[in-house]
């Protein structure tokens, strides 16, 4: 009879992932960038509006994911559906089952849906609950905050309790968001970079079909592979 | 705690891909076309021994409570003795894990090209593999203490059911549906059932036993183009 027994190398995989997870080790990540220059007022609302209106209030998004923990990397596929009354629903997928639910409610706070023995609740709501809402949920609230020295616009929205501040860089005219910085003093805690953008049939709004992340504990590229605008517009696959 | 996690895990994986390919290679062969006779796990394991490699097209959707539509996939497996796997997704995205034999590969298509992934668990996954390809020989159908298995009718075919006896592994998946083809030439779909109302169904087609394989179909460096092996396959016998 065979038996399942998982080999040395598994278990020294798996723990690394839960070790890193937990902290054990820095992935290395970009200073933080400094401002010059006073943001003209027209690019500001243009800043605002961009991010208002980048993603539809209802939608259907496939994502493929590749995430990097000490090194080894990780595939899984992951479903972001958003709605008007029930927020943001993610599932993670993995070859053979659900990995992780989630749910993000419109006030920002998230409830783990469904737990499964590959990954931890905490996981969930400390790592995939940020990603959601920092990549996916723009804030309301921010103020237009200086100049990179290509003349990039920068926004700062309301500093959290922690004092922890997120950095929306723009494109100089504010029609683009390219990047997120987010600190603590001044500290980078978490990196992310948008691109590909591209309008999907029936929109003539542009959304990041790429987005890559380096945060302290792991490194995130994910690609938008298919959307679907809940407003019977078909389902438009980009490959 | 975290050991608890890991042999679970691993457990849970491993059964789920034995119990794919099982059904793939064994059940059909083992099938016989009318009385549905109880299942003979001996008969399973001379099957198995005489299927050399196989081809097959998959189309996979998870269903999942936490959405109204399913997430699909579609892409092709490919298995040679001794031990040699090929599974690969071509939509929505591309990607491709493959086994030698001795080690694993896990390829993603990004930037227009194939990248090779330092991939993590590579020895759990090489150890999943490494049974799949006990299993092709039958030693893994001689002993059916891992589940209850139940054969069952119906309209489109005989339907096998697998229960895992282990409560633990219960939590996870409830029962793996193998739906065979009503003439019993092929294996036409299976059904993964997990706890809580999710399921996995994968449709399989043009499934092609014991044709020539070309060279470097599971090459761990540069893998064969899809394109490439589908040829090989339209070239062999008439799909099963």
């Amino acid at each position: 009879m065979l038996k399942l027994i998982p080999t040395p190398s598994a278990g020294v995989g798996f723990l690394a992932l839960a070790c890193l997870l937990g902290g054990c080790v820095l992935a290395g990540l970009p200073a933080a960038t400094p401002l010059a220059g006073i943001p003209a007022q027209d690019a500001s609302r243009t800043a605002r509006q961009t991010l208002a209106t980048l993603f539809p209030e209802r939608y259907r998004s496939v994502q493929r994911a590749l995430i990097t923990v000490g090194g080894k990397q990780f595939t899984c596929d992951g479903v972001l559906e958003a709605s008007t009354t029930e927020g943001w629903h993610l599932a993670i997928v993995s070859n053979l089952g659900l990995v992780a639910g989630l749910r993000v409610n419109r006030d920002g706070s998230s409830a783990a849906l469904q737990v499964t023995p590959l990954f931890r609740e905490s996981w969930t709501r400390q790592f995939v609950a940020q990603d959601v809402r920092r990549l996916f949920i723009p804030p309301t609230d921010f103020v237009a905050s200086g100049r990179l020295p290509d003349g990039r616009l920068v926004c700062e929205a309301v500093p959290d309790k922690d004092g922890t501040v997120a950095r929306y860089i723009f494109s100089a005219d504010g029609q683009q968001w390219q990047e997120l910085e987010v600190l603590r003093g001044a500290r980078p805690e978490y990196h992310a970079w948008l691109r590909g953008y591209r309008a999907f049939a029936g929109s003539a709004r542009k959304m990041p079909a790429e987005m890559e992340v380096k945060s302290k504990r792991y490194q995130l590229h994910l690609r938008l592979v298919e959307l679907n605008l809940k407003d019977g517009i078909p389902t438009e696959t980009i490959r | 705690m975290k050991r608890s996690l890991i042999k679970f895990c691993g457990s849970q994986r491993s059964w789920g891909w034995l119990l794919i390919f099982w059904a793939l290679v064994a059940l059909p062969a083992m099938a016989q076309p009318t009385n549905v006779p109880a299942l003979s796990l001996e008969e399973v394991s001379r099957a198995m021994a005489k299927v050399r490699t196989v081809f097959t097209r998959f189309v996979q959707e998870r269903h999942l409570s936490l959405f109204n539509e399913p997430l699909r996939s579609e892409g092709c497996l490919c298995f040679e003795k001794p031990g040699r796997v090929r599974w690969e997704i071509s939509s929505p995205y591309k990607s491709i894990l493959l086994s030698d034999g001795s080690g694993v590969a896990q390829f993603e298509w990004m930037d227009e090209k194939w990248k090779k992934l330092d991939a993590g668990l590579a020895g759990a996954m090489q150890s999943v593999i490494a049974q799949i390809a006990a299993v092709m020989e039958g030693r893994y159908a001689s002993d059916s203490r891992e589940y209850t298995v139940t054969l069952a009718a119906s309209p489109e075919g005989p339907v096998i059911t697998l229960v895992p006896r282990n409560a633990t592994m219960r939590k996870m998946m409830q029962a793996i549906e193998v739906r065979l083809a009503a003439d019993l030439r092929g294996t036409r779909g299976i059904i993964l059932r997990e706890t809580g109302g999710d399921f996995t169904d994968i449709r399989f087609s043009e499934q092609v036993v014991d044709l020539a394989l070309p060279a470097r179909t599971f090459d761990q460096k540069s893998p064969l183009a899809l394109a490439d092996i589908l040829q090989a396959a339209a070239k062999s016998k008439a799909p099963r």
